[in-house]
């Protein structure tokens, strides 16, 4: 055996991953004659020790608990809206838009997520709010008696709610959503009638608290955007709304978190 | 007594797409620790690694589906998108990676890292061993990325030359050829070749006939 034959294999002969036990015996028998090659194992031997060191200092390390506990929790999530997709198939379009709602709550709410990632996350939650916003505003100058921003504050006074729209009633009616107090704010811009002429002219449900925002810290203050969505949308979201004229577009009000998650949903008829 | 039969992965794996939660859970149980490590080995970041755990893992969860058995296992199929993870971030935070590096290949300077650190049959102290470890670490870290997996996968995951060569899609040949290179960048950095004054003739006649 040459030096050269011995480089190719001192790594496995060192490891004992030779294959062959013939090549093995000539290897050493290359060492006792050949001080360098001899030194290359010596030193291919101390790196395994080195290694060994190395991955024995390193073999307990784990995943926190906390990330076992969140991905179990997205797991069934997952499969929670995997099921609901297979009732009605032509909810598809939502089951994403809620795994991505899941995903911006999992940025805000984990602890382990880096500081730009928070940075990302924030950027996109705003820019989210900023486009419910201007549509909302946009739409209040097509049809100013709408009304397009509220703040409303989930206190625990009652207030006289109104009728829910006939399609809805039964379920809703029977639903447990928190009440809540619509303070007006002062109109963006000039209106034909104030926003509580427009409000006494609106037919509204109670609102409806959504399932992927159940566990989330319902802060004191949320914001009210009113916005159109395919009925298909809010049959995904649970409401019991018949799957016919699926594309039909509905004015809902949805009540978003500071933190940008949307916390609940009532429908609106004008 | 009555024996059960450990689930393999694939098994879980099928359990997991029907929905059953506790098949998932007992997969992750097993798999984690190894992608963690692999991670961790290959950044010496534990965030880098913990980002890297849970994103396989989501990934894993919205596209279980795309797992093709016959084009490998499970485990390569995880550690393949660690692996992609890991390079990725590796990349992107890799001027700020240097620079650690520089700065720690200058405290090793100062500090005198064990100079070939180890006698094969001496017993190590706890000392000595802390400072074999963070010095083997080190070099491993200050390794090319493509030297680093092979010896992350083949001596500190103890995987075979073709479990490696499935995770990072390259032939066994490659996979031997780069630790071999990788083995010998180490030994160099870690100085632990130890020539007398006939080795060393040979080894400068070696080197000026290659
Ligand atoms: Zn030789």
């Amino acid at each position: 055996m040459t030096c050269q034959e011995f480089e190719q294999l001192v790594a496995e002969l060192s490891t004992d991953r030779l294959a062959s036990a013939r090549t093995r015996v000539v290897a050493l028998a290359h060492t006792a004659s050949c001080e360098l090659c001899s030194a290359r194992l010596i030193a291919e031997k101390k790196l395994n020790i080195g290694l060994s060191a190395l991955a024995e200092n390193s073999n307990r390390e784990q995943a926190p608990i906390r990330l076992k506990q969140s991905l179990r929790a997205e797991f069934e999530a997952r499969h929670a809206t995997k099921s609901r997709e297979s009732i009605a198939p032509g909810v598809a379009r939502f089951t994403v838009q809620h795994s991505r709602w899941a995903k911006v709550r999992r940025l805000w709410t984990w602890e382990l997520f880096t500081a730009d990632r928070r940075w990302q996350a924030a950027a996109a939650v705003a820019i989210v709010i900023i486009f419910a916003v201007a549509v909302s505003v946009w739409r209040s100058r097509e049809t100013p008696e709408q009304s397009a921003f509220l703040i409303v504050s989930p206190s625990p006074e009652v207030t006289e709610t109104p009728a829910p729209s006939k399609d809805i009633a039964p379920r809703l009616a029977a639903n447990d959503a928190p009440r809540v107090v619509v303070k007006p704010k002062q109109a963006v811009r000039p209106r034909r009638q104030s926003p509580s002429q427009a409000d006494k002219n609106d037919l509204a449900t109670n609102y409806i608290p959504l399932s992927f925002a159940a566990g989330s810290t319902i802060s004191n203050e949320s914001v009210v955007v009113r916005v159109n969505v395919p009925r298909t949308t809010l049959i995904a979201m649970g409401l019991p709304l018949s799957v016919e004229r699926g594309n039909e577009m509905l004015k809902a009000d949805l009540r978003v978190g500071l933190d940008g998650v949307p916390l609940a949903i009532r429908l609106v008829r004008q | 007594m009555k024996l059960t039969a450990t689930p393999s992965d694939e098994a879980l794996l099928r359990q997991m797409m029907a929905g059953d939660a506790n098949a998932f859970e007992q997969l992750y149980d097993r798999r984690q620790a190894g992608i963690y490590q692999y991670a961790l080995r290959m950044s010496g970041s534990h965030t880098l690694a913990e980002d890297v755990v849970q994103d396989v893992f989501i990934e894993f969860l919205r596209d279980a589906n795309l797992f093709d058995s016959s084009r490998g296992t499970v485990v390569g199929y995880l550690f393949g998108m660690a692996r992609h993870r890991v390079l990725r971030r590796l990349a992107r935070e890799r001027k700020y990676v240097s620079l650690i590096a520089e700065e720690q290949k200058e405290e090793m300077r100062s500090s005198g890292v064990p100079d070939g650190f180890v006698a094969e049959t001496d017993p190590l102290t706890d000392i000595e061993r802390s400072e074999t470890v963070e010095a083997v670490r080190q070099a491993v870290l200050r390794l090319p990325e493509h030297y680093r997996e092979v010896v992350v996968l083949c001596s500190l995951h103890e995987m075979s030359y073709e479990q490696a060569s499935e995770i990072i899609g390259c032939p066994v040949g490659t996979v031997r050829s780069r630790l071999s290179r990788a083995r010998i960048m180490l030994i160099e950095k870690l100085q632990l070749l130890r020539l007398t004054g006939v080795a060393f003739a040979q080894s400068a006649r070696t080197r000026s006939e290659v």
